[in-house]
């Protein structure tokens, strides 16, 4: 479900790496400017806590608050920790058990390999991608760029059933990778396939607006230096998205090990051949095995607080 | 950075062969929903238009459309009220726990849908006792279509600071009327943005609902995952498929109309 969301994520990435961003941090010399001509409204502007309490805003402040911690959580808190809960309810035990049974080390690594090659695929791609949209100009990029963002845009199912039509044993193209003998669908290759098709915005979004930011002086400073070209990205270019770019694997991968709808489809569902980790608790918990269903699921969201966190760290200026 | 000319084939290739990957398939599917062999035979021996008048005739597919627009829409409205309030919150006021406020709301998005899922049926089921149903779906959905309006709006009230609202409040204006008239106008092309990526996701989503809806309620993925290895459903999943290709394009579109027209949101 994580598609679109990393749209927006990169709307305030954008934002956050804008000029004119005022930050609540940072003093804006203008409102400060301001609060000190006016005692009415102004002067509390950049310093809520001192506002005496009462009236419509103060009220205002409490109802915002109290809907928005109610809302988190009962939607949020309250259903994480219940997983959580009934995972650790037997002790420490039951969960390593239930993540070290042959079908779950095996979903480990299936969607360890899926993600690694999904990921590996799409920072190529993306900061390729983005190397040609910031520093090339050609005619239709803006149609460019809304063709990359369109996969998020799409199903994951109708993902999965496009690659099935195109991939799938009866058809021309799947028949003769086949012939080949390279199976697609219901195998690794298919599910790469599908969390490529994903993810592949997340990169090319993240690196985008640090390159436009970024500028090419330097670069032209190191070629005219004598860098060669190859040497100028890797020492310039490089480094200089280095953590945008880190921003988008993460955002990229968490992407990956969580993807369903798409897998899902393109897999198979084989117990044991293609079943991922998402796939794993799905059917363990059709199967009524809900302690392994927990236990699996506490793990994926145990990655995605830390996938949050880095992200969080990795965003510039946020 | 000049490219060199070679770098450029080789970026070209790169650009080329990723969106090879997402494009062909997504012909494939396109065409093949007027290919007029039932098994999509290729290359196809005619075109018709006659699947997608079996798909717009079947009821399943009608209800399905009905429920995910249901959906869609119930889960965009939560979102554009809770996603605006907690953005409002978290930026405009600062109270204990601030950071990690933030950070909850957000998590929805990155937690995989499959443990969103079976979070929030086990809490309807035996904690909270509601029956799972359409609303279930709605609530499930709004989860994280919360956080595309969260992130649309922090990111707009960042940008406009309160220069606007406090000159509003000097020449008198009651907080309502400046919301109405000054805050309001700022967010619009935010929330729509938000709005929109909120109903694209809703529409799209799958494993969320699988564990939120009760017996009977059929999103449209819902459908096509039940009905995609039918093989006498084939032409008309292909169809819906092929519909939803074409529907996805709106809010991309639209996004970037919107980034055009305000060079701020990009």
């Amino acid at each position: 479900m994580a598609e679109s969301g990393t749209v927006h994520e990169n709307t305030t990435d954008a934002n956050t790496t804008d000029p004119n961003t005022t930050d609540e941090n940072t003093a804006d010399p203008n409102t400060a400017g301001e609060s000190t001509a006016g005692e009415s409204a102004g002067a509390t502007a950049r310093n809520r806590t001192v506002r005496p309490g009462g009236g419509p805003r103060g009220v205002s402040r409490y109802v915002l608050r109290v809907i928005a911690i109610g809302y988190l959580f009962f939607l949020l808190v309250l259903p994480v920790a219940l997983i959580v809960w009934r995972t650790f309810g037997d002790g420490l035990v039951p969960f390593v058990e239930a993540l070290t049974s042959p079908s779950a080390l095996h979903a480990f690594q299936v969607t360890l390999v899926v993600a690694l090659w999904a990921v590996a695929l799409n920072t190529v791609f993306g900061v390729g991608a983005a190397l040609l949209l910031v520093r090339h100009d050609f005619p239709g990029k803006r149609l460019l760029g809304a063709f990359i963002d369109l996969p998020v845009a799409v199903s994951p199912v109708v993902v999965g059933l496009a690659l099935i039509l195109l991939y799938g044993r009866f058809s021309p193209v799947g028949g003769l990778l086949e012939s080949w003998g390279l199976q697609i669908i219901f195998s690794t290759p298919g599910m790469v396939l599908a969390t490529v098709f994903v993810a592949l915005p997340l990169v090319v979004r993240s690196v985008v607006p640090v390159l436009e930011e970024l500028g090419d002086e330097q670069e032209q400073a190191a070629h005219t230096l004598g860098a060669s070209r190859f040497q100028t990205f890797l020492r310039i270019t490089l480094p200089g998205i280095r953590s945008a770019l880190a921003y988008g694997v993460v955002l990229c991968l968490a992407r990956s090990l969580g993807e369903y709808g798409a897998v899902a489809v393109v897999s198979g569902r084989l117990v044991d051949q293609t079943q991922t980790l998402t796939l794993f608790v799905e059917e363990r918990f059709q199967n009524f095995d809900q302690p392994a269903a927990f236990a699996a699921s506490t793990a994926l969201a145990l990655l995605a607080v830390v996938t949050l966190l880095l992200t969080r760290l990795l965003r510039p200026k946020d | 950075m000049n490219l060199s000319r070679t770098a450029r084939a080789a970026l070209w290739t790169a650009l080329v062969l990723g969106l090879g990957v997402v494009y062909v398939p997504l012909g494939v599917v396109v065409l093949n929903s007027f290919n007029s062999d039932r098994t999509f035979g290729w290359p196809p021996p005619g075109f018709t238009l006659q699947w997608w008048g079996a798909a717009w005739r079947s009821t399943g597919v009608r209800d399905a459309l009905w429920t995910s627009v249901q959906a869609g829409l119930g889960a965009t409205a939560i979102a554009l009220v809770l996603g605006t309030m907690a953005a409002f919150a978290v930026q405009r006021y600062r109270f204990f726990g601030r950071d990690t406020v933030s950070l909850l709301i957000v998590l929805p998005i990155a937690l995989p849908g499959i443990v969103t899922g079976i979070a929030l049926s086990n809490t309807f089921h035996s904690v909270l006792g509601v029956p799972l149903g359409l609303f279930t779906v709605i609530v499930g959905h709004a989860t994280f279509c919360v956080v595309t309006v969260y992130n649309n709006v922090l990111a707009r009230l960042r940008r406009t600071g309160l220069n606007m609202e406090e000159a509003s409040a000097d020449l008198g204006a009651d907080t309502f009327t400046t919301f109405r008239l000054v805050t309001f106008p700022m967010m619009r092309s935010a929330l729509l943005a938000g709005g929109l990526l909120a109903f694209a996701l809703s529409f799209d989503e799958i494993i969320v609902t699988t564990f939120t809806a009760g017996a009977g309620v059929r999103t449209l993925p819902i459908w096509i995952f039940e009905n995609l290895f039918r093989p006498n459903q084939a032409p008309v999943v292909n169809v819906v498929a092929a519909a939803l290709v074409i529907v996805s394009v709106v809010p991309i579109y639209l996004a970037q109309r919107l980034s055009g027209g305000d060079p701020q949101t990009r």
